[in-house]
């Protein structure tokens, strides 16, 4: 066991964890180089793309040091504020933690809040600084500002190029050196922990573990303390980063089992694995994260609703952090509430649905879980503004609101400012840091930070300022529901719940935005914003005028047949709500108002 | 024997207009060698199993051609008992020739008159005038019982002109079509037009007096076979849709497309909206739902055995195919 590491990578996004991951595999000969894809842990296309990681991958290297060989496990973790729940269940599995900061940029919001994560669930902190081959970068200050600001010593941190492969044996050593290895008994019943879970055809869903204590192979009867069930191991093994199964795996490992489980509701990801015959204690949960933003997701074509449902079930099982229930909405029918972590979690997932499962979906506008206390003393939790009681009926709101942090360099503090407090932010203080940097500190309703705000940020600090938050508790509000009206028929999947302060503005650009994104159709299409009955703001869709392919005559009719599947093809993106086209991305535009 | 129609394309023009999107060229030059072609072309077709019941020679301006040119065309073809119509430009139209066309087998002229207002003729580059095309439409209906003219609306800046009373004396059918440019309508308005009443209308743009519907164009419309000779010319055999390519001295068959099923029903859905006669009801299963709702707002009208789209419906008929395909 003393020749294993088990350990991850943390970083603020951008500042070089894939790609440190990737040298890592290299320089162990753990893939051959010409088999080397950029960023090879961030396996889904989505992540490529996106130069994000969403899902953990560990991975199995082997090193050789000053003689002896050693097991290194390299669990990749995710960088964004929305996935700081992937990041803490991947810090169980580990001892130790490398804290990559660009040379350039110094520390940075999640640099900060994955730090402090690592510290909190024990973790032996090895910072590593990046990127030192581009000019700018300034090695000696970020030394400094990671003691001072992390207070984590770093005076013999490497110095390092990932890109370039350069110094990346000193981060290896360092690991084998400073890094614990694990503890645990292999003599002790089973004790291990599901960090995580993927789902495969063949196999069932395949279970990332860490042991704790014990062994497991195939042929184990094992238990799921918290689910309660048990199961019969089929295979056990590890990554490289290709599955590969072996004999058994022991205290200190991290890898894989199978058993042929194929329901998706058996799998509790942080569940403790144990043996049948001799349970252990279960182990300490780790931290849960509730999902912040919802959102009703439908199919367009109402006959898909089977196929969403075990999409999100599918996702589900890689992702414990996705929640959902079935919604029904007059106008779009069935579907699901579904619960996120934050915007970027919920693109994600909604291109995934798009993607990997082939499914066209409405998202509606995101919610956040508001308190609602009636009249007559009741509380409510209500995440779906169709669900609110009738006006009458509510004596007043509470409303989520969360701690901000944005860190910037002071001259965009203005610009920062002037952002927060329109989305009714409250400032808190400001604190001056290292590295010409300041961190502002604001209390600010959650619901005006899920659209578009870190969007906004980006814009106005020239993409220099990052921001992180946590829930603050609730605050009473002024809010109402605000009702569209499409055609004279309110559209239930296009209410919100907004501020009464901003109710008439919000009212007045949401119907002029949806007059620009509904088409004009057969019949004249009023569009009403209303609040309790009252119309705040109307427009009108005219109706066409003209829609026909002029002649069809010299026998082309392949060409007008092509003109119109075309026309068709677009059709399929949209959704009648009554006798109303819609399209799908409406419900998503009016966030942006 | 099997029906079929006949196309034939003359792709050469004294000069290209703006509006047209068929294969057309102003290299009168090549008219021999590419006559050449095109009858070699015909006579590669094994006309065996069908009886030729139309012939459409259309252009460009296939009155560019002299009768003898015509004449050696029309003998490579099967002899046509039916609708025998040759596209004319009024500025070239001669006595002469019309006697000739007539001696040649030809009983329909189709006129591209276009418009009968200078100003609007002059916008679209036309070489003829008003009077001239009154004075071409005179000759062709003094040697032609069947005449037609094609005519454009939807101009921007120029209001339609409804043709005079002694031109529709004389005429039988008239094709009239929204100006459109990239396969789109240049206005999104459409201008009514006030025809007499005997003009029926019996195609979205194309009108006619009783009996003297384009028997040619009909086929395309309701789905028959037709064989296209020349540049760009377009033909559906053994449920085949494909078509000559573009380029006028080496054109080939190309884009052979078998129609399946669902591109069958689309096209007859599509084509019949079109028509006055409308869509049988027998394809348009499970559609109640969407034919009340366009019969209510008065979009279609429903009869025991068909759905025909109504004036409204026919300025909306993709509108129309999409909810019923």
């Amino acid at each position: 066991m003393k020749h294993i590491r088990n350990f991850c990578i943390v970083a603020h996004i951008d500042h070089g964890k894939s790609t440190l991951a990737d040298r890592l595999l290299e320089i162990t000969d753990t893939v051959a180089k010409r088999d080397m894809e950029a960023q090879l842990l961030d396996s889904m296309d989505l992540e490529r793309e996106r130069g994000i990681t969403i899902k953990l991958t560990p991975t199995r290297m082997r090193y050789q040091y000053k003689g002896e060989e050693y097991i290194l496990n390299l669990i990749d973790t995710p960088g964004h504020v929305d996935f700081t729940y992937e990041v803490s269940r991947s810090l169980a599995a580990c001892e130790g933690a490398i804290l990559i900061v660009d040379a350039t940029q110094g520390v940075e919001a999640q640099t900060l809040s994955n730090a402090y994560l690592a510290i909190d669930n024990n973790l032996e902190i090895l910072p590593v600084i990046n990127k030192i081959d581009l000019p700018a970068a300034n090695v000696e200050a970020v030394r400094t500002e990671i003691e001072q600001v992390i207070g984590v010593p770093a005076g013999l941190a490497p110095a390092i190029s990932a890109k370039n492969g350069t110094n990346i044996d000193q981060v290896l050593e360092q690991v084998i050196e400073l890094l614990p290895a694990p503890t645990g008994d292999e003599n002790q019943p089973l004790k291990a922990l599901l960090f995580d879970c993927y789902y495969n055809n063949f196999l069932g869903a395949v279970c990332l573990v860490r042991l704790f204590d014990g062994k497991v192979k195939v042929g184990d009867k094992i238990k799921m303390l918290a689910a309660g069930k048990e199961f019969e191991v089929t295979e056990v093994g590890f990554f490289t980063p290709k599955q590969t199964p072996c004999a058994e795996l022991s205290a200190g490992d991290v890898g894989y089992l199978c058993a042929s489980i194929k329901a998706v509701s058996e799998i509790k990801i942080g569940d403790t694995i144990t043996s049948a015959e001799q349970p252990c204690l279960a182990l300490p949960g780790y931290k849960e994260v509730l999902p912040v933003v919802f959102t009703g997701i439908y199919p367009i074509a109402g006959d898909k609703y089977g196929e969403l449902k075990d999409a999100l079930e599918k996702l589900k099982l890689n992702d414990a952090s996705l929640e959902f229930t079935k919604e029904t909405s007059t106008a779009l029918g069935f579907g699901f509430r579904v619960g996120f972590l934050g915007l970027l979690h919920m693109e994600i997932i909604t291109e995934r649905l798009e993607r990997e499962f082939n499914l066209d979906i409405i998202t509606t506008a995101p919610s956040v879980s508001y308190i609602v206390h009636t009249v007559d003393g009741r509380t409510l939790n209500v995440s779906n503004p169709s669900n609110l009681p009738k006006p009458a009926e509510i004596d007043y709101y509470e409303e989520p609101i969360v701690a901000l942090k944005m860190w910037t360099p002071p001259e965009y503090i203005g610009a920062l400012m002037d952002l927060a407090t329109n989305k009714r932010g409250v400032f808190v203080d400001m604190q001056h840091l290292e590295n010409n940097r300041t961190l502002l500190n604001f209390q600010i309703p959650l619901n005006e930070i899920v659209y578009d705000f870190f969007d906004r940020m980006k814009s106005c600090s020239h993409g220099y300022a990052s921001l992180d938050y946590e829930p603050a508790g609730y605050q009473t509000s002024k809010l109402v529901k605000m009702d569209i009206l499409l055609n004279g028929k309110i559209c239930d999947a296009l209410s919100l719940i907004v501020h009464e302060s901003v109710a008439y503005q919000k009212g007045k650009a949401l119907a002029e935005r949806l007059k620009d994104i509904i088409p004009r159709q057969m019949f004249e299409v009023p569009i009403q914003a209303a609040i309790g009955g009252k119309i705040i703001a109307r427009e009108t869709v005219k109706a066409l005028r003209k829609d026909v392919l002029a002649k069809c005559y010299g026998g082309d009719i392949t060409r007008k047949m092509k003109l119109l599947e075309k026309q068709k093809a677009g059709k399929k993106k949209m959704r009648m709500l009554g006798n109303v086209e819609v399209p799908s991305e409406a419900f998503v535009e009016i966030l942006k108002i | 024997m099997k029906p079929l129609a006949v196309y034939v394309h003359i792709p050469f023009c004294e000069k290209r207009c703006g509006y047209c999107d068929f294969v057309s060229c102003t290299q009168t030059q090549n008219i021999d060698a590419y006559l050449e072609n095109l009858r070699a072309e015909i006579c590669a077709f094994d006309f065996s199993h069908y009886a030729v019941k139309t012939i459409y020679i259309g252009g460009g301006t296939p009155s560019l051609l002299s009768p003898k040119q015509l004449e050696s065309l029309l003998n490579c073809l099967p002899t046509c008992n039916g609708e025998v119509t040759l596209e004319a430009n009024p500025n070239s139209l001669t006595e002469v020739n019309c006697k000739a066309y007539r001696r040649i087998g030809i009983n329909r002229l189709s006129l591209g008159v276009q418009s009968f207002d200078l100003a609007t003729l002059r916008s679209l580059g036309r070489l003829h005038d008003v009077k001239q095309a009154i004075a071409a439409i005179k000759l062709a209906h003094k040697y032609f019982d069947n005449v037609s003219i094609d005519l454009i609306k939807d101009i921007p800046e120029h209001a339609f002109v409804v043709p005079p009373q002694e031109v529709l004396a004389m005429i039988k059918h008239i094709s009239i079509y929204s100006l459109t440019k990239n396969d789109q309508c240049v206005l999104d308005t459409d201008e009514p037009v006030n025809l007499p009443p005997e003009f029926i209308r019996y195609e979205v743009s194309n009108y006619a007096r009783q009996g003297y519907e384009s028997q040619h164009n009909l086929v395309y419309w309701t789905g028959g076979e037709y064989i296209g000779f020349g540049a760009g010319a377009h033909s559906l055999l053994n449920n085949q849709r494909f078509c000559n390519s573009s380029q006028i001295m080496n054109y080939r068959r190309e884009n052979v497309q078998e129609r399946t099923a669902e591109d069958i029903h689309a096209e007859q859905v599509m084509l019949g909206l079109r028509l006055r006669s409308g869509v049988a009801l027998n394809l348009l299963p499970n559609k109640e739902q969407e034919l009340k709702m366009l019969a209510e707002h008065g979009f279609v009208k429903i009869t025991p055995t068909h759905v025909i789209a109504t004036d409204a419906g026919l300025k909306v008929l993709n509108q129309l195919w999409l909810k019923l395909v």
